[in-house]
């Protein structure tokens, strides 16, 4: 897995990027260069039409010549602030698609343990937000750089062609910046104010529909009806308050550097009447004053993003500094290959999934090449646990398990998961065909082996039945299928697998009694001839395993066949009692971390 | 751009369809047409103040500078200081004016959508997901605010800024307008195609994104069983495979758009261009003043921004627009559950004649011919496995549905007859599991009736054994439940579930039994809550427990959407039917 992942180890809090960015290190030079060959065009207009208008309209130039010169300048303009969005953007949008693949490859090679505690929307939005984030940053540094180098040139002409005008002119700028500032800062609260206005509101939308047959079941419409619009009031009134503080701030930021043009208008008028000051001069101050007030504005921005942008790296850097817990053996070694295999032995297991609560304690099985064996047991005995640490989704405390003599540890992880199949309890399909779904583990597998598994899970006739048969594409926006298509499916997908060792866990739970039978003829198909771990609730399926082991207290307490362990064993009668009532046909799904101790 | 809610949605308006959600947004708007239009005037001042500048630049120049006279640059500043003060302080009402319309509309759109979706019949809600429905109240309204905030003042502002510069500079000199009527189009065409251009790609950008997201998703979502499987590197493949797509897009999207904004840099920059080399020419003829040349730049140098603000707007208005028409979509969606007009009786048998019934835009009927009858006081059992159409048919008797074909009558009204208040009155259905609302246990309750007082909250509390429980509370019925209720236990939730019950105090009650269980302590009191509910009421109740359809007085088996057996328990097991088969199923998934 290791191999997917180019090793950048990131230096702190900005290495992440700074490393990525030196891979792309040429093409932010040629933007940037861009961006200053941008800048000289800018910044060439004004002293043009300044020159045009003293020399051209006032002087004895043809006037058409400095007319030319502009336009050419506005050519180059022209030119260079399209190439220069466009590197910007296409160099920021590398960085983010190159981020995004490095986070995804790392997220998939994190340990179970990890996504145990981790929700999948925050992992989401690492991806997602938090990526934009540093890009919309990445976009500003090539710009950032040409807008301060524009300041920077367009004040030294200023000062260097009249010092005092250009204190005067360019006085009022500073405070367009200190304006935006000041808006973010008190804009913040009241954005967050109408953000938490609309949670509310959603909160009742929510609730209405979640509980619409409460709702309608009472006739409470109007109750719902009058809650909704009472949040719609206040989303109403702290918007409005919001843009009371727009309305104090934007104008203000839109009509600062205004004042720097009268102070032209007002101070350059006298120094032209007093002959200290050209015409054309006058007109030049007065456009560079106006081209200064957008990169002005950018640098407030650019600010606010890095801001943002930092605290993304930061959150982004966390998932990425997380090192898999469970990782290929160093020097690896291989199963025996040959006939007969698919011995698997618990040695003194112990495991807890926080150290306070052990599950397993001195877990001990041995299963014969070729055994199956149901795992029987009440809440928290700790029966799917077994099944996870056989194919290391978690690694034991204490203790080692063996397949065919080797501990799974010494494998590469690759050559463990592929030797043992496991039918979860919840299915998950992906989106993608039947035929895809099925051959999961041999994506190159022929038709006509992925039908030959179907039809050994008993599929075959029901995906025949499906709008494109083995061309549907199922998944969350794909076919629904029952609980116990998803289920054969699954099936399927494990003896496509063809592993020497195989995990039913929980297999029927999700299955209408009425039609696990069908699915029990699909398990014992695989199951011959296989090792085959059965967890499960229900006397017919645990009947299908050659014996059963009654957990109890994180070890086996019991082993024998279901008759016999029936007959003699009544803490066995009573577990089962436990677990099977009459109704309840759906235990709810215990795949999460917590109740994972299952 | 990144919500969730843009996977799988439809953005794609054609113009027409546009046309047609504008005009109706604006007649929804008709209430605020006073304050925009205030707006608007507050918004013709700023631009107004905005264009003057180079106007009085003109004069300072011609009148003061050229004259030598001091005086008349002194009061060129003076203007051009009122004028910015008055534009500033327009500026300002123009942005509190717009929202104050804008977001009055949101939140008439709000109560508009939310009142007519509540009015649909739960056909609507199987029909539509609620994640979608949600998304219409929260994401696609909030997604307006955008443009209420500053987006229609800036589509305001700058359709203003160029009549208006157009005005001015026919005024200044008709000569020079001519630079501008030879850029302006050249803008507005290369503008349109932008427009064009930039959408189609950003809509394609928002379908990247969205797949992309989903190939995020099941990766996740999915981590375990591609870790079992080992299949790790093709799913990073198959997510690279989406992720460059979308760079792609992006890209694609970039390519498109980008020369827009270097063409509209240069038209601005060659228009001065040209305002020197003609106004040159004019001011050595003597047609035209200097200073007039001046003004006519630095307006010229103001008039193309807006065209590139505008074109950028286009996919903000688009997407409001797409928002809209969904909105619309819900609000043209005719309720099915019509209210009728009589009064039913305070009493009666509920007699179910000759129903079926198909969900809405399916073939297959869930119901077929279905005629029982429950007698006033009776308790009626009704059992089937999944999908037999059970809970289906007790839903048509509380009318969250109306049946296909066939009638069903309470004391011999027809419910469709039935005014909608009377018949939540009579008739009360109480769902598998107790859903709760954000608030106190007594707001619970009383979701039931709305005006009750907590001596009635009490008293249905009370009546079904449950108050002592909860006056233990240390807020007693007071107490807030927050959020879905996770302050109760499953079982004291089912426990305001009954007593909401209780607070109508009903004719009949319809039951849905949980098929889950409760913990053991609370089992019994929620077990005895039920009973004393039923107790002297006419109860359908779909049953799942053997103990349950033990104690109906009689019971009805469904099978396929037929009613294929009734009668009392013993009746039934000596047919040796379908509900004996039931029976023993029950039976043998039973440990021995």
């Amino acid at each position: 897995m290791a191999d997917a992942e180019p090793r950048i180890r990131a230096k702190g809090r900005w290495g992440l990027l700074t490393a990525t960015l030196s891979e792309q290190r040429r093409n932010l030079i040629i933007g940037t260069v861009i961006g200053l060959a941008w800048m000289a065009g800018k910044v060439a207009v004004p002293r043009l039409v300044g020159l045009g208008i003293d020399r051209g309209i006032e002087g004895d130039d043809n006037v058409w010549m400095w007319a030319g010169f502009i336009a050419c300048a506005g050519v180059i303009v022209g030119f260079f602030t399209a190439f220069r969005r466009f590197y910007a953007f296409r160099e920021a949008r590398w960085t983010e698609t190159k981020l995004r693949e490095r986070l995804f490859g790392h997220i998939m090679s994190l340990h179970v343990g990890y996504h145990d505690r981790a929700q999948t929307g925050q992992l989401m939005s690492r991806s997602s937000s938090d990526l934009q984030q540093i890009q919309q940053f990445v976009v500003m540094i090539p710009i950032t750089a040409s807008n301060l180098a524009m300041i920077l040139v367009v004040t030294v002409i200023l000062v260097i062609t009249n010092p005092f005008l250009a204190l005067v002119a360019l006085a009022p700028l500073p405070f367009v910046n200190w304006a935006g500032r000041r808006f973010s800062h008190s804009i913040h609260p009241a954005v967050q104010a109408v953000q938490a206005e609309q949670a509310e509101l959603a909160t009742v939308v929510e609730e209405s529909i979640g509980g619409i047959r409460v709702v309608k079941g009472f006739g409470a419409e109007q109750v719902q009806a009058d809650k909704l619009s009472k949040e719609a009031d206040d989303i109403r009134r702290v918007s409005i308050e919001a843009a009371r503080i727009r309305a104090k701030f934007l104008p203000a930021i839109e009509l600062l550097p205004q004042i720097g043009l009268i102070a032209v208008l007002g101070v350059g008028g006298i120094q032209v009447i007093e002959g200290d000051l050209t015409l054309g001069q006058l007109v030049q101050f007065n456009f560079y004053v106006a081209l200064l007030v957008a990169p002005l504005r950018m640098l407030g921005m650019a600010i606010a993003w890095g801001q943002r942008a930092a605290a993304a790296i930061e959150r982004v850097n966390e998932v990425l500094d997380t090192v898999p817990t469970v990782s290929d053996a160093t020097d690896p070694t291989t199963l025996p290959t040959g006939t007969g295999l698919g011995a698997v032995s618990f040695g003194n297991l112990d495991f807890g999934y926080a150290p306070e609560l052990p599950v397993l304690t001195g877990f001990e099985l041995e299963l014969e090449a070729g055994q199956s064996i149901a795992l029987v047991g009440g809440t928290g005995s700790g029966k799917s646990t077994v099944a996870r640490l056989l194919i290391r989704f978690y690694d034991v405390d204490a203790g080692s398990i063996q397949i065919d003599g080797v501990d799974i540890r010494d494998l590469t992880l690759h050559e463990l998961r592929q030797a043992v199949g496991i039918v979860f309890e919840d299915t998950l399909l992906f989106h993608d065909s039947v035929s895809a779904n099925i051959a999961f583990a041999h994506p190159d597998t022929d038709q006509a082996t992925v039908e030959s598994a179907a039809r050994l899970a008993g599929a075959h006739d029901f995906i025949m039945g499906l709008p494109d048969a083995y061309d549907t594409r199922l998944g969350e926006r794909g076919y629904s299928l029952s609980g116990g298509q998803r289920q054969r499916i699954a099936i399927a997908r494990a003896i496509l697998a063809d592993p020497r060792v195989l995990v039913l866990d929980d297999a029927t739970s999700a299955v209408d009694p009425s039609k696990e039978h069908e699915i029990r003829s699909a398990m014992s198909t695989v199951m011959d001839g296989r090792t085959t771990i059965v967890i499960a609730h229900r006397p017919g399926t645990i009947a299908l395993a050659d014996r059963v082991a009654l957990l109890d207290g994180g070890r086996v307490a019991a082993i024998g066949t279901h008759d016999e362990l029936l007959a003699t064993d009544q803490r066995y009668r009573d577990v089962l009692a436990a677990m099977d009532r009459p109704d309840d046909a759906s235990v709810p799904a215990g795949s999460s971390p917590d109740g994972g101790a299952d | 751009m990144w919500a969730m809610n843009a996977i799988d949605e439809d953005d794609r308006l054609d113009t027409d369809e546009a046309r047609q959600v504008i005009r109706r947004a604006a007649r929804m708007a008709a209430p605020f047409k006073r304050t925009v239009m205030a707006a608007i005037g507050f918004s013709s001042i700023t631009t107004l103040g905005l264009l003057l500048g180079p106007v009085i630049v003109k004069y300072g120049i011609d009148s003061g500078i050229r004259q030598l006279d001091r005086g008349v640059v002194r009061n060129a500043v003076i203007m051009y200081i009122c004028v910015v003060a008055a534009a500033y302080l327009a500026s300002r009402q123009q942005y509190v004016f717009i929202n104050r319309a804008g977001e009055g509309f949101l939140r008439l759109l709000r109560v508009r959508v939310f009142g007519h979706m509540q009015k649909q019949s739960l056909a609507f809600f199987d029909r539509n997901k609620s994640g979608v429905l949600v998304a219409r109240m929260t994401a696609d309204i909030e997604s307006m605010a955008e443009l209420v905030q500053w987006g229609l003042l800036q589509f305001v502002g700058a359709g203003l800024l160029v009549t208006f510069s157009f005005i001015l500079l026919l005024v200044l000199s008709w000569q020079l307008t001519i630079v501008a009527l030879l850029v302006f189009p050249v803008l507005v065409i290369a503008a349109r195609k932008f427009q064009r251009d930039s959408n189609a790609a950003y809509l394609d950008v928002r379908e990247q994104v969205g797949q992309n997201l989903s190939t995020l998703q099941e990766g996740i979502a999915g981590v375990r069983v591609i870790q079992a499987y080992a299949r790790e590197p093709e799913q990073v493949r198959r997510f690279e495979t989406s992720n460059r797509g979308l760079y792609q897009s992006h890209i694609h999207s970039l390519r498109v758009s980008t020369w827009f904004f270097g063409l509209v840099e240069a038209a601005g920059i060659i228009a001065s261009a040209l305002a020197i080399g003609i106004g040159g020419w004019l001011v050595n003829r003597g047609d035209v003043s200097i200073g007039t040349v001046i003004a006519v730049v630095l307006l010229l140098a103001q008039l193309f921004e807006p065209v590139q603000q505008l074109s950028q707007l286009y996919n903000t208005v688009q997407s409001s627009a797409a928002s809209l028409s969904k909105l619309f979509g819900i609000l043209d969606t005719t309720p099915d559950l019509l209210d009728g007009k009589q009064v039913l009786p305070a009493a009666g048998a509920v007699t179910v004649a000759g129903v079926g019934f198909r969900y809405p835009e399916t073939e297959a009927k869930v119901l077929d011919d279905v005629s029982i009858s429950v007698a006033d006081g009776e308790r009626l059992a009704v059992v089937g496995s999944t999908g037999s159409g059970k809970s289906t048919l007790a839903k048509l008797m509380a009318r969250l549905y109306d049946p296909t074909d066939g009638t069903i009558t309470f004391g011999g009204v027809d419910l469709r007859d039935a005014t909608l208040a009377s018949l939540r009155d009579r008739v009360v259905v109480v769902p598998q599991e107790g859903y709760l609302f954000g608030g106190t246990i007594a707001d619970n309750v009383r979701v039931a009736r709305a005006a009750a007082t907590d001596a009635e909250v009490s008293k249905a509390l009370a009546a079904i054994g449950a108050l002592d429980r909860f006056e233990q509370f240390e807020d007693g019925i007071h107490t807030e439940v927050r959020e879905r209720g996770s302050r109760l236990s499953a079982g004291e939730r089912q426990l305001v579930s009954l007593a909401r019950a209780a607070l109508v105090d009903p004719a009949v009650l319809v039951l849905d039994e949980a098929t889950s269980n409760l913990d053991p302590g609370t089992e019994a009191v929620v077990e005895q809550a039920l009973e004393s509910l039923m107790n002297g009421r006419t109860t359908i109740v779909v049953a799942h427990r053997l103990s349950t359809i033990q104690r109906a007085d009689r019971i009805a088996v469904i099978d396929a959407g037929e009613l294929v057996e009734l009668g009392s328990h013993d009746e039934l097991l000596a047919l040796d039917g379908r509900y004996t088969k039931l029976a023993t199923a029950w039976a043998s998934s039973q440990p021995s």
